[in-house]
């Protein structure tokens, strides 16, 4: 009766997202946002921003523009790029010294995953 | 100059073709063209006329601003504006609050801004992280400073010495553009670029209190809420005189104050180091509004340098410091009166007299002395040139004041004073004065640096008693004192109570006891009570007779005031107090050499005069002269005599403001000292302004200077307090700029090589500035 229904899936479809998102950083395409710290500036996408962070979910909705530019008090550009690595790979490797301050900007910018965890060992992947 | 170089290159290239065609070039030079396009930006931003910015704050607070302004002002917004799109752009700032960002804004505009002390330590955080101009320079120096000062005084709040700078910064940004006009100030030419300037200013002012009192008016007006510091004093540029009233009469100022004022008596010092080697008039605003500030505001720090430079100002040093040190009962009611010189020196006698003398001579000397002076200074060459007038001067003094002066105490003073000078004097002055006379190469010029480093000699022996001042306590002093009253002799006072036997000296010649018997100033005229005697002393009136007699009167008449209140304040509190008179006199003998310098033709020498005396004064002041020992005057006699003179002198300085605004349309750019661009006349009128406004606060009322500053410049020039606070500490910073710096330091080095504080700040000014501006 019904036409019959087809599951497609992508079987690849996170990894697929993951890479090409990660490319998309890299290749700084369409990028929306660019984000200061430290005098340095990296540049990123609002949807994974706030995808990631409810923090940059609220700032950027409160603040719609086309290309914000925000600007981080009291964040690393390190600690900045390793939060961004993390948003966009879901992962990231943080040195053992870095990992405390890390982990509390990291909690201050409300990143999901790290923020809720205090644990070193917290590497959950943010959407 | 640098604006006008570009200016002329650029039409020199655009003109290449036309000219190889013609043979003929004209270069069209739009010699407002800085000041102008500062004041439409402000203009465009109060209007919100083509901002392609918008800055978000916390609470939904936005600014409009222009991309243009923001990467001109920041290298951080530089940076992040070239990637950014093309259309309007949105700057988000999470954890900034409005009134943080509304500030920077403000400066970045206006070139300055007021800031509430409390409001200080997070602006120039935000300011270090935006690489704010100016701003930035000033955290390394503040930090610097804030280092330097804590440890000999108790360390004022970093944030000050930022804020400081950044209004240092401004004035400097204010020097740059007038030294872009080369017209009117071919002296200015040479004088420091911003960027020297600033690091100067940052160096020696980094301590310098926040408050800028001057008020800009753009300030206010271009972001609708004025930072929101209880201090704002940003009042609408009509109130510049009361607000500076206030302010000085305010003692009630934050306590910050007392480092914010030593910070600004070094920016003072910085900025009369600027204005004598530059003579630009953004100099002259800076050292005016630097002189107005140290007037103000009581800090210790202020008060040495006050002293110092009212020691410098008599420049016959060792009587000075006696007269600042120990004001007597009698002198306050005569100094008070302040009128003329005559007058002042007459009823002052002792204490007074030794100021009135050095004012004198400075006036009188147009003829004998600074003759006298000038061929010292020939003989001697540049280097010998500070020591030998410091020593000449000293001794000129000394012998004018021993024939009317029967105490002996005075000649002790005298002696010591002189061996201080001497000493002190050396090579580091005489470097600067040849840097002085290269520049200007003028007898005036020469005579000028003869005061200056006379009187930097005599504040330089001053400072070490700063230092002294500070191991030994009021108790100690007093209790010296009884015991000369009672017949102990001086020496033993001083050993028996730690006391520097100068300071003893000098308050007990100022209570009018002989070293031995107590005695009245006023009944005793140890120094020279005729003002004829002291005027022979000095040479500085050699230079211009007129200016120089303008400027001293005046000087007398603050230094007496000073005085006055300092004696009444030590009678009252019976407290040593440090030469608050001298930093009086030191302000208001710039500002009245930097008006006789505008007014007359004289203008180039009575810049370097000021800036010599600056220099000097710091040099001394910082380097603290063991010689001379001043007793330290209390913080709260020097807020007297700011309070005092800014009553009286607030309205003077209303009319002049008024005048000036009168005469001058656009001066409340220039006013706002960040003006800078302002046509080269402009940028002389409002460094008319700050210093009308500095001379006025003496009541005395500095003869008006054709070119009147709007009374925003006033207000411009009570924001120097700032910087003054970060004075002779801040001064140690290495961070000084070139040419004056060199000038400065040589001398302070030579005079004090103890304290190096003054060094830095003045120092920096020029050269640096110079070449950038040529460049």
């Amino acid at each position: 009766m019904g036409e019959q229904q087809f599951f497609l899936k992508w079987n690849d479809f996170q990894n697929n997202m993951v890479s090409s998102f990660k490319h998309l950083r890299d290749e700084k395409s369409f990028t929306d946002v660019t984000l200061a710290c430290d005098g340095q500036t990296c540049k990123a996408h609002k949807m994974v921003l706030s995808a990631c962070s409810p923090y940059f979910k609220t700032l950027l909705e409160e603040n719609p523009s086309k290309h914000p530019i925000i600007i981080l008090k009291d964040v690393s550009f390190n600690h900045l790029q390793a939060i961004l690595e993390f948003m966009y790979a879901g992962e990231v490797n943080v040195s053992q010294e870095q990992l405390p301050s890390f982990l509390k900007t990291a909690d201050r910018l409300k990143v999901k995953g790290l923020a809720e965890t205090q644990s070193p060992f917290s590497n959950k992947r943010e959407g | 100059m640098g604006s006008g170089n570009d200016m002329n290159n650029g039409a020199a290239k655009s003109g290449t073709g036309v000219w190889s065609s013609d043979g003929h070039g004209y270069c069209l030079r739009w010699n407002n063209h800085k000041s102008n396009l500062v004041e439409i930006l402000e203009a465009l931003i109060k209007m919100e006329c083509y901002v392609d910015c918008t800055i978000y704050v916390d609470n939904h607070v936005q600014f409009k601003a222009h991309r243009v302004v923001l990467a001109a002002c920041s290298p951080y917004f530089q940076a992040i504006l070239q990637d950014a799109p093309q259309d309007h752009c949105s700057i988000i700032f999470p954890g900034v609050q409005e009134f943080e960002m509304r500030t920077l804004l403000e400066y970045i505009y206006a070139g300055e801004v007021n800031i509430a002390e409390s409001q200080i330590p997070r602006i120039m955080k935000i300011a270090k992280m935006l690489e704010v101009k100016g701003l930035l320079d000033m955290v390394d120096l503040t930090s610097n400073i804030s280092q330097q000062q804590q440890q000999p005084i108790s360390a004022p709040p970093n944030l000050f010495r930022q804020e400081s700078h950044a209004s240092i910064l401004s004035e400097n940004k204010r020097d740059n553009q007038t030294s872009s006009f080369p017209l009117h100030h071919p002296l200015t030419h040479s004088s420091p670029i911003i960027s020297t300037s600033t690091k100067i200013s940052s160096a020696q002012s980094s301590s310098s209190p926040p408050y800028n009192y001057k008020s800009s008016p753009y300030v206010a007006s271009l972001y609708s809420q004025s930072p929101s510091g209880a201090r704002d004093l940003i009042a609408g540029p009509g109130m510049p005189n009361q607000e500076m009233g206030d302010d000085e009469r305010g003692r009630n100022w934050p306590p910050p104050l007392p480092l914010s004022l030593a910070r600004s008596a070094q920016s003072m010092l910085s900025s009369v180091y600027e204005t004598g080697s530059d003579m630009n008039p953004l100099k002259r605003k800076k050292l005016s509004s630097i002189n107005s500030m140290l007037m103000t505001r009581d800090t210790p720090i202020l008060r040495n340098v006050l002293a110092q430079s009212n020691a410098a100002d008599s420049s016959q040093g060792g009587v000075h410091p006696q007269n600042a040190n120990s004001p007597t009962r009698g002198d306050l009611s005569n100094r008070n009166d302040g009128n003329g010189n005559g007058s002042d020196n007459i009823e002052n006698n002792d204490t007074n007299n030794n100021e009135n003398n050095g004012n004198n001579a400075g006036n009188a000397s147009g003829g004998n002395n600074g003759s006298v002076y000038v061929s010292y200074v020939r003989k001697s060459g540049d280097r010998s040139y500070h020591s030998s007038n410091g020593s000449d001067n000293s001794d000129k003094k000394y012998k004018d004041e021993e024939p009317s002066s029967p105490l002996t105490e005075r000649s002790f003073d005298d002696e010591s004073m002189n061996d201080s000078r001497q000493r002190v004097s050396p090579p580091e002055f005489d470097m600067r004065i040849p840097a002085y006379l290269q520049q200007q190469a003028q007898f005036h010029q020469a005579q000028y640096q003869h005061q200056s480093g006379g009187q930097g000699s005599g504040s330089s022996s001053q400072k070490p008693e700063w230092k002294r001042y500070k191991q030994y306590t009021r108790n100690d002093i007093m209790s010296a004192i009884e015991c000369v009253r009672n017949g102990m002799s001086a020496l033993q006072a001083s050993r028996k109570f730690g006391v520097p036997s100068r300071t003893l000296y000098d308050k007990v010649k100022k209570l009018g006891i002989t070293t031995g018997t107590p005695r009245n100033r006023s009944s005793s005229s140890k120094r020279d009570p005729g003002p004829s005697s002291s005027s022979a002393a000095f040479p500085y009136g050699s230079l211009s007779g007129a200016a120089g007699a303008f400027l001293y009167p005046n000087q007398d008449n603050q230094l007496s005031q000073s005085q006055d209140f300092d004696s009444e304040l030590e009678n009252e509190l019976k407290i040593h107090r440090p030469n608050p008179h001298a930093g009086l006199l030191d302000p208001v003998f710039l500002q009245k050499l930097a008006q006789e310098a505008r007014s007359d033709e004289f203008r180039g020498d009575a810049l370097h005069a000021m800036a010599l005396a600056a220099a000097a004064h710091a040099q001394f002041n910082g380097m603290g002269s063991t010689s001379r020992s001043h007793d330290s005057p209390s913080a709260s006699v020097l807020s007297k005599f700011m309070n005092r003179h800014s009553e009286s002198i607030e309205m003077e300085r209303e009319r002049l403001d008024r005048e000036r605004s009168r005469s001058n349309g656009d001066q409340t750019s220039l006013i706002k000292n960040e003006p800078v661009d302002d046509s080269d006349e402009d940028m002389e009128k409002a460094e008319n302004l700050s210093l009308s406004k500095c001379e006025s606060p003496p009541n005395i009322t500095p003869p008006p200077q054709a070119q009147t500053p709007p009374s925003f410049e006033a207000r411009g020039v009570i924001v120097p307090p700032m910087k003054y606070t970060s004075s002779p500490r801040s001064e140690p910073s290495s961070t000084t700029p070139p040419s004056i710096s060199e000038q400065a330091l040589s001398l302070e080095k030579s005079e004090c090589k103890q304290q190096s504080f003054n060094n830095d700040a003045p120092i920096a000014l020029t050269p640096t500035t110079t070449a950038n501006y040529d460049d």
